[in-house]
């Protein structure tokens, strides 16, 4: 179920004084098995690109098809909506129900599910967000720890189903081990999701788990790259401003002092058993 | 004892700040009751720059409001510049010496113009119009947000909102200035340019400076650590904390990536300085 | 770009700009009274090119006035609309009839003077807004309100609770903005023909409103506290509000235009002009 993209272009406020262009004839392809990054700062547009995904943006000009729909057409929204999930930056900010239980099963009672299936989606969304069901579905959602709404939130997402889950910072403002988590339940929902969309500013996060990254910048899409090949390219990422991965720099700042470790790694323990492997040459050399 | 050892080292200073055996308790004594801190004692002196680092739930942000007087401590003593801050009467007084800049940025500002809110402390210290007026210029040039004085703070980035905050703390002159995770809302450039101004205020003002934060590297540039885990102090002394990668994960934080390197080939029998904490440096370390 | 107009300030620098905000607010005071007591066309003409000569010396563009008036259409339309259908006019005013429609000469008169009664109403408060800070204006209004300090009313207090209310508009507006979306993407369904299920989908997206309504409150108390706010207590202010000859010759200014706009409108003196013999005084 792919995500085709052509042509599109957004205007903000269109036709009054404020019109401002967000979007620039944007095209490209989400393909079954992506786990796509999209990277950019502040303002380059990558909210106002994956809104068009689930129709919260209208299509202005261009195309998009999600899994043979066009959005540019007329569709039923609650069918795309039910496809295509979105979490959004602190979900937690859009918990409202009573309890645990009936704010994720919001979703899938708005496509009309029967309530043995709300209940069932329900359960396994709760576990898969690495919550204790029993323990939390009667609780008040506003009960909970930070870290627990946020994942009670992702939940209610889940529970529709989605073939496409979008995710804007799904780990901002969590604590180093809150962030690991998260990104590890993200991994898994793999299983679950045919493509995973990830917004993000945090780059070692992004080196780790996407494969493949879009870079967008002041509205345009910059490129289109493996992660290997972005992060290892210092050139282009101090042009746009984007962070170097630690692994990247490290290996880079080292060749540039005569080693000659190759650059196409993101991993640390790779690059661990590399430098090991260099040091111990390059210091048994010496000796000798 | 390590803890112990290197806190008796820091009691030797004058200190500005000092908190005996303090316990605080969320909603006591109800179903939803939660310690934040269960008897910290800490002693910070003036012109230390300190960051105080844990995992969420683990009482850093609370520390904040408590050496501000926005809580009264249920157990022990808090003494700001020897004021107890359970005396209502002391309030005032410690407040104009010890600012806080907190973690939202939208929800600090209390005016809609730039130059009325950062007027907003001096004109509650009851100062002259003309000193109030020097101080927001001075304030706002401090934190490089002149241009901005007659702007209105939501068209600003993250960034500009909290540089606009400190700058807020700031014309009320205090000694110390605590900031409570004011960067976990920040995209790597927000928090680049609130890490710069902040810098500026402790080498240029020598402000005493508390930053409470989860990134290793913003901790990584103070030149005290404080770790706290479960609402007590964990861990309490210079930058060769941050080494002590097995402690840190403990407290549910993360080693920077320098320091975890360096650990691995250590462990893998490659010789490297214990001060080796830098990317940097590890880079010359590797390269002698 | 919301439009929300009313406690939004346009930052530019202008004569109505730098004006006494205590004196705009009475000068507003006057108008709102003025409009409840005119009732003639040539009366409203002079309003009209009254609030022109406003809004040109303020330098906030035309068009953006304008739209402080979008959030009122309808009420304006379902204003006239009634007042068409339903007047009961006498039997020689009748323009038009259809069935049981009848149309008279003075309920278009009056629906027309009606609908421009309101937009009057929305018009001058809103150049208020557009002209004064925030601060400003809960200045003013503190001070305008000081005498009530006597009889023990909080006046500081009210003036704060305004002032912080016009600073989270803003903030809340976008926060409900996210909220919905993110409820849509869950498949909620804001756009429900029946008014009912309208008002049940709502539900998601208050309560979110005001749990995140309270947690911004709490926060912002807390950084008032800790930036040594106690209330009016010892507190001074950088931009001390005084009187210049400008806002003098506004005051003058404003009974002078006030007197007109009750001349034209009550004709005071026929011998002098007699404004009933236009053919367009109604």
């Amino acid at each position: 179920m792919p995500v085709e993209i052509r042509g599109l272009s957004y205007d903000y406020d269109q036709k009054t004084k404020f019109q401002k262009r967000a979007l620039f004839d944007i095209g490209f392809t989400v393909r079954d098995g992506d786990f796509l990054g999209i990277v950019g700062h502040t303002g380059s547009g990558k909210s106002t690109l994956v809104t068009h995904f689930n129709a919260l943006n209208r299509v202005q000009q261009g195309t998009v098809v999600v899994d043979g729909v066009d959005l540019s057409q007329k569709f039923d929204y609650k069918a795309l909506r039910a496809k295509v999930g979105m979490v959004f930056q602190y979900p937690e900010y859009q918990l409202f129900d009573e309890t645990v239980y009936k704010d994720v099963a919001f979703g899938p009672k708005n496509l009309g599910l029967d309530e043995r299936e709300i209940a069932v989606r329900v359960e396994a969304a709760i576990r898969m967000v690495g919550l204790d069901y029993d323990a939390v579905k009667e609780r008040s959602p506003f009960e909970l720890s930070g870290g627990q709404m946020r994942r009670a939130a992702i939940a209610g997402v889940l529970a529709m189903r989605p073939e496409i889950l979008i995710l804007d910072e799904p780990t901002a403002g969590l604590d180093p081990r809150g962030k690991r988590e998260v990104m590890r339940l993200i991994q898994g929902f793999r299983a679950m999701c045919k493509i995973i969309v990830m917004i993000s500013h945090n780059m070692d996060e992004v080196a780790a788990n996407c494969s493949r990254i879009i870079v967008m910048n002041e509205g345009r899409v910059y490129g289109d790259y493996a992660p290997e090949e972005l992060f290892h390219n210092e050139e282009l990422l101090s042009a746009l401003r984007i962070d170097m991965p630690a692994v990247c720099t490290l290996t880079r700042r080292l060749n540039e002092r005569g080693f000659s470790l190759p650059e196409d790694t993101l991993d640390e323990a790779v690059l661990l058993e590399r430098l090991v492997g260099a040091v111990r040459a390059k210091r048994g050399g010496g000796h000798a | 004892m390590l803890a112990k050892a290197a806190r008796n080292t820091y009691n030797k200073r004058m200190s500005f700040i000092e908190l005996n055996a303090v316990k605080f308790t969320y909603n006591s004594g109800e179903r939803d009751e939660a310690v934040a801190l269960d008897g910290v004692s800490l002693s910070i002196g003036a012109g230390e720059f300190v960051a105080v680092v844990g995992h969420n739930g683990s009482g850093k942000s609370t520390l904040a409001k408590l050496i501000n007087g926005l809580y009264e401590p249920d157990e022990g003593e808090i003494l700001v510049d020897g004021l107890s801050t359970a005396d209502d009467k002391n309030l005032f007084d410690i407040r104009s010496r010890v600012g806080v800049v907190f973690q939202n940025p939208d929800n600090q500002m209390v005016a809609t113009i730039i130059e009325d809110d950062i007027a907003f402390g001096p004109e509650n210290l009851g100062l002259p119009p003309a000193e109030i007026r020097a101080r927001v210029d001075w304030a706002l040039a401090g934190v490089g947000m002149s241009e901005y004085a007659k702007g209105m703070p939501f068209k600003l980035s993250g960034g500009q909102k909290q540089r606009v905050a400190i700058a807020g703390v700031l014309a009320l002159k205090p000694r110390v200035m605590i900031l409570d995770e004011s960067t976990s809302m920040l995209d790597p450039k927000g928090r680049e340019e609130v890490m710069r101004v902040v810098k500026k205020l402790v080498d240029e003002e020598k402000m005493t400076v508390i930053l409470i934060t989860h990134f290793m590297e913003e901790a990584m540039q103070c030149g005290r650590i404080v770790v706290l885990k479960e609402g007590k102090v964990f861990l309490d002394g210079g930058r060769e904390i941050l080494t002590r990668e097995a402690e840190l994960k403990e407290a549910g934080l993360e080693t920077p990536f320098a320091v975890r390197m360096a650990n691995a080939l250590r462990a893998r029998g490659i010789g490297i300085d214990a001060d080796v904490m830098t990317l940097p440096a590890l880079v010359e370390a590797l390269c002698r | 770009m919301r439009d929300i107009a009313i406690g939004q300030y346009y930052p530019v620098d202008s004569v109505m700009h730098r004006l006494d905000p205590r004196v705009k607010i009475l000068a507003v005071l006057i108008y709102i009274v003025t409009i409840f007591f005119i009732d003639t066309f040539i009366a409203y003409g002079g309003l009209l090119l009254f609030l022109t000569a406003v809004i040109l010396l303020s330098h906030v563009p035309p068009l953006k006035v304008l739209k402080s008036l979008r959030m009122i259409v309808y009420l304006v339309v379902f204003t006239v609309l009634i007042t068409l259908l339903f007047y009961n006019g006498k039997p020689d005013d009748l323009l038009w009839q259809w069935w049981i429609v009848k149309i008279y000469r003075t309920a278009i008169h009056s629906s027309l003077k009606m609908a421009l009664r309101i937009m009057f109403l929305i018009v001058g408060p809103t150049m208020l807004t557009f002209t004064t800070t925030p601060v400003a204006l809960t200045d003013g209004v503190e001070r305008l309100l000081a005498p009530l300090k006597l009889i023990r009313v909080p006046v500081h207090s009210i003036a704060m609770i305004m002032s912080i209310a016009l600073r989270l508009i803003p903030t809340l507006v976008e926060e409900m903005d996210k909220i919905k979306n993110a409820q849509k993407a869950r498949g909620a369904d804001f756009d429900s023909k029946n008014i009912f299920k309208r008002a049940i989908s709502l539900v998601p997206v208050l309560i979110p409103l005001f749990v995140s309504s309270f947690r911004r409150a709490n926060d912002l108390a807390d950084a008032m506290d800790s930036r040594c706010y106690r209330g009016a207590k010892g507190r001074t202010r950088m931009k001390v509000l005084r009187l210049t000859a400008k806002d003098f010759a506004a005051m003058l200014i404003m009974a002078a235009v006030l007197f007109m706009f009750l001349w034209l409108n009550f004709n005071f003196f026929p011998g002098l002009v007699d404004f009933r013999a236009l053919p367009w005084f109604v």
